[in-house]
């Protein structure tokens, strides 16, 4: 897709080369037993769907949603995307206040390489739910299209709200702000590294009430786009939407929800 | 009339798929009429006798590169964006890519573009280029040649404050947009143009003139004109017809190198590959080859005579794909879709394809298809 994305794609494959053949898994990989440790790992009910196969290592689509059946009592609160071998671990993570934000998201993430992607969900009281899916990445990025105008800020924020399928069912929420999501890990044309610009977060309130947090990281494609379901509130205000960028910037859009 | 903005964006990449595959349609039905052959342009060039395959190309270029730029301000498609105006690529790669492709494209004896419309008209030697050229590609795209590809790319690279024509202009002189971009195509076109048209035959072929009466021009250039409008219409459907804000379509138009591979790929994964723009644009093609060689009655049938024969096909097409890749597009693709654009990287392709044929002319000897 984007040079940026070639290259960090570039530089792992290289990298990769010397590195260990064996991938690490769920039960071996550190940043996964961490968010594990001292909870009771559930067995199936989160689904991971990532193409086993990415032509385009700089977006990969990417799908995590919770369809199991939930101890009583008991929530998803948090979502974490990681990934085995990019140079950082994080893709990105989701944080849900309350529940009015299904456990259901699409995203689009970086993978450096052929390598596994864990999904961890977090239960509001002791329970945790894994998924790991391997996904093979070819090289061809580099030849996928020209250099955007890239602007240092976000810009062009895009907010789709479907109409719900059935009257008082969840509504679709499309979301996505133009940024290039420079990882701080790409040298420039002048061989030195570019300096990190990421768009730290985003962020939806239902009024004042916070019900989502997405947190982006190096994994995290450009133009960071978000795709979830939202289960409307009688009378719950106006949905705010807010990104934040690592200097703390932000940029804040709103929408009444559609009845 | 029907408001394109209002698709909803579940239908968006069917709709596409389907303009993609009519657009694919009508260059076979047209290239298989008019005939249009990049390496029958180049050899007319440098034989300096019959000139009517070079006009033909030379006006389908005119076509495509004004209706791309007039559709770039209409409709505000940023072609800088495509694949052609990359800011870091390596014109020594895409020199030699162009070389290879066009030394493969003499080889055996078409294109790629002139092998799937050929393969319509029932030429199963095109079929074996058109193989050769699909894994070629995907070697250099995806397989065993990327790591070299991505390694001398990155080792030779030419870095571009300025990707297009216009913008090289207007950072020498200072001018409008406007004028930067108008006065780039005014003078490329009267260059080409001009050259194409003002050019005699170094001697007189009584034979040729005189068993073919030239048709009027405007009967043989029509389609040329209209192939050359099939570039922006290209641009229009992946740019805007596609433009979805969340998921966009990758700007791209006519080209049949990473198509060819793509359309390969997917018969063989079908179950786990999207359906994409290159495998319906070859499908396409195909089919309008097809139609238009039964309605002419100029279905035929034709295979190999020769090992020898089978050899340059096979060759052809595998340097072809490889070409193709490093040089960003084929004949047709840096032809007239990168030269649409005004992008500086289709000059050293254009000019490596231009090498490479008549390199070919020289090296070998055997010219039968």
């Amino acid at each position: 897709m984007h040079r940026r994305n070639c290259l960090l794609t570039l530089g792992a494959l290289l990298a990769a080369r010397t590195a260990s053949a064996q991938d690490a898994t769920a039960n071996t990989f550190a940043p996964a037993q961490q968010l594990l440790r001292g909870r009771t790992v559930q067995a199936a009910g989160l689904e991971l769907d990532v193409p086993a196969l990415s032509e385009n290592g700089g977006a990969v689509p990417l799908g995590v949603a919770f369809r199991g059946a939930l101890p009583a009592g008991e929530t998803i609160v948090a979502i974490h995307l990681l990934a085995t071998r990019n140079p950082n671990p994080g893709l990105l993570s989701f944080d849900l206040p309350g529940d009015r934000v299904l456990p259901d998201f699409a995203t689009r993430v970086r993978l450096a390489e052929s390598q596994t992607v864990i999904a961890v969900a977090l239960g509001s009281k002791n329970s945790a739910w894994v998924a790991q899916r391997k996904v093979q990445v070819t090289v061809s990025g580099c030849l996928g299209g020209g250099e955007a105008a890239q602007s240092e800020g976000m810009r062009s924020p895009r907010i789709a709200l479907a109409r719900p399928a059935k009257a008082g069912g969840p509504i679709e929420v499309k979301a996505l702000v133009q940024h290039p999501m420079e990882t701080g890990l790409r040298p420039g044309t002048d061989g030195k590294l570019l300096a990190q610009n990421l768009v730290r977060d985003f962020t939806l309130r239902l009024g004042e009430r916070p019900v989502l947090t997405a947190r982006f990281q190096t994994g995290t494609s450009e133009n960071p786009y978000l795709r979830f379901l939202l289960q409307p509130a009688p009378a719950s205000g106006p949905a705010v939407f807010t990104w934040t960028d690592q200097n703390g910037r932000a940029l804040r859009e709103e929408r009444p929800l559609p009845a | 009339m029907i408001d394109w903005n209002a698709i909803p964006a579940e239908q968006r990449e069917a709709w596409v798929l389907g303009a993609t595959a009519a657009m694919g349609l009508t260059y076979g039905a047209l290239a298989q009429g008019s005939r249009l052959c990049f390496l029958r342009a180049v050899q007319a060039a440098f034989a300096r006798t019959q000139h009517a395959p070079l006009r033909l190309f030379a006006v389908a270029m005119a076509a495509a590169l004004i209706g791309s730029q007039w559709l770039s301000v209409a409709a505000d498609v940023d072609l800088r964006q495509s694949l052609y105006a990359q800011s870091r690529v390596s014109w020594v790669m895409v020199a030699l890519g162009g070389v290879l492709f066009g030394y493969g494209m003499a080889l055996a004896n078409a294109c790629g573009a002139r092998s799937l419309v050929l393969l319509g008209s029932g030429n199963l030697r095109s079929l074996v280029t058109l193989l050769c050229l699909a894994v070629g590609a995907s070697a250099t795209l995806t397989g065993v040649l990327a790591p070299l590809r991505i390694r001398l790319t990155e080792a030779t690279p030419t870095p571009l404050a300025a990707t297009t024509l216009p913008d090289v202009l207007a950072g020498l002189v200072a001018m409008p947009d406007a004028a930067a971009r108008w006065g780039s195509v005014v003078v490329l076109l009267a260059g080409l143009l001009g050259w194409a048209f003002t050019r005699r035959d170094k001697a007189a072929a009584p034979d040729a003139t005189a068993a073919q009466p030239s048709p009027s021009p405007w009967r043989t250039l029509l389609p040329g004109v209209l192939i050359g409008l099939l570039v922006p219409l290209g641009w229009w459907i992946t740019g805007r017809l596609g433009a979805d804000d969340f998921e966009p379509v990758p700007l791209a138009s006519i080209t049949f190198v990473a198509p060819v591979a793509q359309a390969l790929q997917y018969l063989q994964l079908s179950t786990g590959v999207a359906l994409g723009h290159g495998a319906v644009l070859c499908a396409g093609v195909l089919a309008g080859a097809w139609a238009s060689a039964l309605l002419r009655r100029e279905f035929q049938w034709q295979g190999f005579t020769s090992a020898a024969q089978t050899g340059r096909s096979m060759a052809g097409g595998a340097l072809m794909g490889v070409g193709g890749v490093l040089a960003l597009g084929c004949s047709i693709g840096q032809g007239l879709t990168g030269f649409s654009t005004l992008a500086l990287s289709t000059y050293p392709a254009l000019a490596g394809i231009v090498a490479g044929a008549w390199l070919a002319g020289r090296t070998t000897t055997h010219q039968g298809q």
